[in-house]
């Protein structure tokens, strides 16, 4: 039967950025929802006292904000904390709160590599970069000791693959999905290393890899349609031709003048930050 | 000229005065103290015209006439019909009209000369005798008796609790009442749907344990441990009871406030404080004002309430009352719809009785996923007979942006 839930507490007009996530909330009936909805990482935002201190202040949940205090303080279960949450409002119902506590049960008893593979992609789909990769590392240097079958490992690697596009680059990136080719034999493994090489400029590797794991015509028509369309994406943003301009600078030494486009850039980023944020 | 709503409480000593506030739909109340502070002294009227001036709680002057004293003379151990003061024979409810109208004379000159539409006297162990006299006292003041009640203690503590929505909702209530005569404790039940009064006292505990004065222990450690046997004795009377109320002047000490907080957790709420009958009478005098339907021109006759989900039940949860003037008629509430496409409102006639339900249809307004839909709802009176409702969407934070989309909706009454 549908209802209607009256919210609890107040709506705050300054966001709360939770812990190691690329979420914010306003209210504890968000808080919730962002709980349910990302259960590996509430571990990471709710041992937060600052958030206690929002859900005592900005929300003006006094008595709650103090009990999650206190489960922080005496380092209480995740279950805890998350039934404290839970009951500070109307947004779930009891059957919900107790299937909810009972997923978590469940997955803080399987396997080890599983719970850190699931946190690392939770990262890994909330942009953090960073904690994605070090979870990642983590799984492959133990692969052996944890357990993990190679075809795991192989998608492991692939994530990882995904993680680096954005911190290291291309290069590395396109390592970890050649590893990750070699171990879970997926096409789509196969197509990120081949693309990392092309992106990447590593045209000798990228000719060698053809050959090495025959790669067929129609894979690499899909290929070189993949680049023109990325390219042409890409094109309409300015920003990008400013870059490829200051590493060309880089590149041939001119150090000052790579600064110069470099702070240009920067003072540009700013001014349009403060225009979004006046 | 404002009507004011008022509530008594007499106790041996003192008497606390609730008043109803109209603005914050809420009582206030304070204790008008009296002279004595010891034993029992008979009422009479010291005829000096020297007038006292005493802040009460809420910071509202108070004047009294030195002196007065009326509430011993209903709870002394021979109460009389007549008494001798000064030389002059005077029937109790002379001398009560007196005290009584000392009082009301008080809180009038703090509100400009304001009439009392109702009045609601209480108090303690009050039995059919008392009730005469007071009815007798107020009649000589010149009140119809439509226009006031005279309820005993549990009746106030029932309509405090039926009153107060955050102990309401507790469900199983148990008041602790300390004072002179020792301990009374009051269990509270809400009643099942549809019954004619929606809570009842179940029952009025008596026993050996609760007979200790225990305000008048001197040593506060011993207080303190006296206080503890009567909360633990009254805990294993009733292991559902999911709200403790302790009112009485013990409510106020430190000691037995520390007690309490140890017995407070998430299944158990714990109240202290004073005043709760006064509140209680004056919450009856308003449910009287408004079940006559003696509205004042400019006031609203409906009650407008939503059906929504709350503590986990669905309610009817008032957004605004009847009895509320007109100018300031506006209830707003935020609600987002669980797996719902639309929000049921009823309104009620105070002067009827008669209630019917609206629904207000969300189409267009809710186009995310389930429970992502956090909606502003405003209810107002543009006049007596119009209501307008008002849902606009202010989408989930920022994980989803507001629409801002407005659907409006008038109700000819």
């Amino acid at each position: 039967m549908g209802k209607m839930i009256v919210t609890e507490g107040n709506y705050s007009k300054k966001p709360y950025y939770l812990k190691n996530s690329k979420l914010s909330i306003h209210s504890i009936e968000e808080l919730c929802y962002c709980i349910t909805k990302n259960p590996e990482l509430c571990e990471d935002f709710l041992y937060d006292r600052d958030l206690a201190a929002f859900i005592d202040e900005e929300l003006g949940l006094k008595e709650r904000g103090n009990l999650l205090a206190d489960c922080i303080e005496r380092d209480a279960p995740l279950k805890d904390l998350v039934t404290v949450c839970f009951c500070s409002c109307d947004y779930l119902v009891r059957e919900e709160i107790e299937d909810f506590l009972e997923e978590l049960s469940r997955s803080e008893r399987s396997e080890k590599w599983i719970r850190i593979r699931n946190k690392a992609d939770s990262y890994l789909s909330h942009e953090n970069y960073k904690n994605a990769v070090i979870n990642y590392r983590s799984l492959v240097k133990d692969a052996g000791s944890l357990g993990i079958t190679s075809e795991n490992l192989g998608d492991i690697y692939h994530n990882m693959g995904i993680a680096f596009l954005h911190t290291e680059g291309f290069e590395s990136a396109a390592e970890c999905f050649r590893l990750a080719y070699e171990r879970n034999n997926r096409e789509e493994s196969l197509k990120s290393y081949l693309l990392s090489l092309k992106f990447g400029e590593k045209n000798d590797d990228y000719r060698t890899a053809l050959d090495v794991y025959n790669i067929s015509e129609e894979t690499t028509d899909w290929l070189k349609n993949a680049v023109f369309h990325t390219e042409l994406e890409a094109s309409d943003e300015a920003e990008l031709y400013e870059l490829r301009e200051a590493e060309q600078l880089l590149k041939n030494g001119r150090v000052s003048d790579f600064y110069d486009i470099v702070a240009k850039m920067t003072e540009e980023m700013k001014e349009q930050y403060r225009k979004y944020n006046d | 000229m404002a009507s004011l709503v008022l509530g008594m409480d007499f106790y041996e000593k003192e008497v606390y005065v609730g008043l109803w506030n109209e603005e914050e739909r809420c009582t206030k109340s304070f204790n008008v103290p009296a002279k004595s502070d010891g034993e029992h002294i008979p009422l009479f009227v010291v005829p000096t015209g020297k007038e006292t001036f005493i802040a009460g709680h809420e910071g509202i002057a108070y004047s009294i006439r030195e002196g007065c004293n009326g509430v011993s003379l209903l709870y002394g151990k021979n109460v009389k019909e007549r008494v001798e003061v000064n030389g002059m024979v005077f029937e109790i409810s002379e001398l009560l009209a007196g005290f009584i109208g000392d009082i009301l004379s008080a809180v009038r000159k703090c509100y400009a000369g304001a009439a009392f539409s109702r009045i609601c006297i209480t108090g303690e162990r009050m039995n059919p005798d008392d009730s005469r006299r007071l009815s007798d006292a107020l009649l000589r003041l010149g009140y119809g008796k439509e226009r006031f009640f005279i309820i005993n203690h549990a009746n106030a503590f029932l309509r405090y609790m039926v009153s107060s929505d955050e102990i309401r909702r507790r469900q199983r209530a148990v008041t602790i009442d300390t004072d002179s005569f020792g301990s009374e404790v009051y269990f509270y039940n809400p009643a099942d749907r549809g019954m004619g009064f929606p809570a009842y006292i179940e029952r009025l505990e008596t026993s050996p344990v609760l007979n200790e004065e225990l305000y008048t222990i001197a040593d506060g450690d011993k207080r303190k441990e006296a206080f503890e046997d009567v909360v633990s004795y009254v805990m294993t009377q009733d292991r559902n009871v999911n709200c403790l109320y302790v009112t009485g002047h013990i409510a106020e000490d430190e000691r037995i406030k520390d007690v309490l907080r140890r017995y407070a957790s998430a299944s158990l709420k714990i109240f202290s404080g004073q005043n709760l009958y006064s509140s209680g009478a004056c919450y009856r005098a308003v449910d009287e004002k408004l079940k006559d339907g003696i509205l004042s021109d400019g006031e609203v006759f409906h009650t407008v309430s939503v059906e929504a989900y709350k503590d986990a039940v669905i309610d009817g949860i008032p957004l605004i009352k009847a009895g509320c003037p007109l100018d300031r008629a506006v209830g707003r509430i935020y609600l987002i719809p669980d797996n719902s496409d639309k929000i049921v409102f009823r309104i009620r006639d105070q002067r009827t009785g008669r209630s019917e339900a609206v629904n207000f249809p969300l189409d267009g307004l809710i186009h995310r996923e389930n429970r992502t839909n956090r909606l502003e709802i405003t209810v107002r009176f543009p006049d007596i007979k119009t209501l307008v409702i008002k849902v606009r969407d202010l989408g989930f934070g920022s994980i989803y942006p507001a629409s801002y989309r407005v659907s409006e909706q008038t109700i000819m009454l």
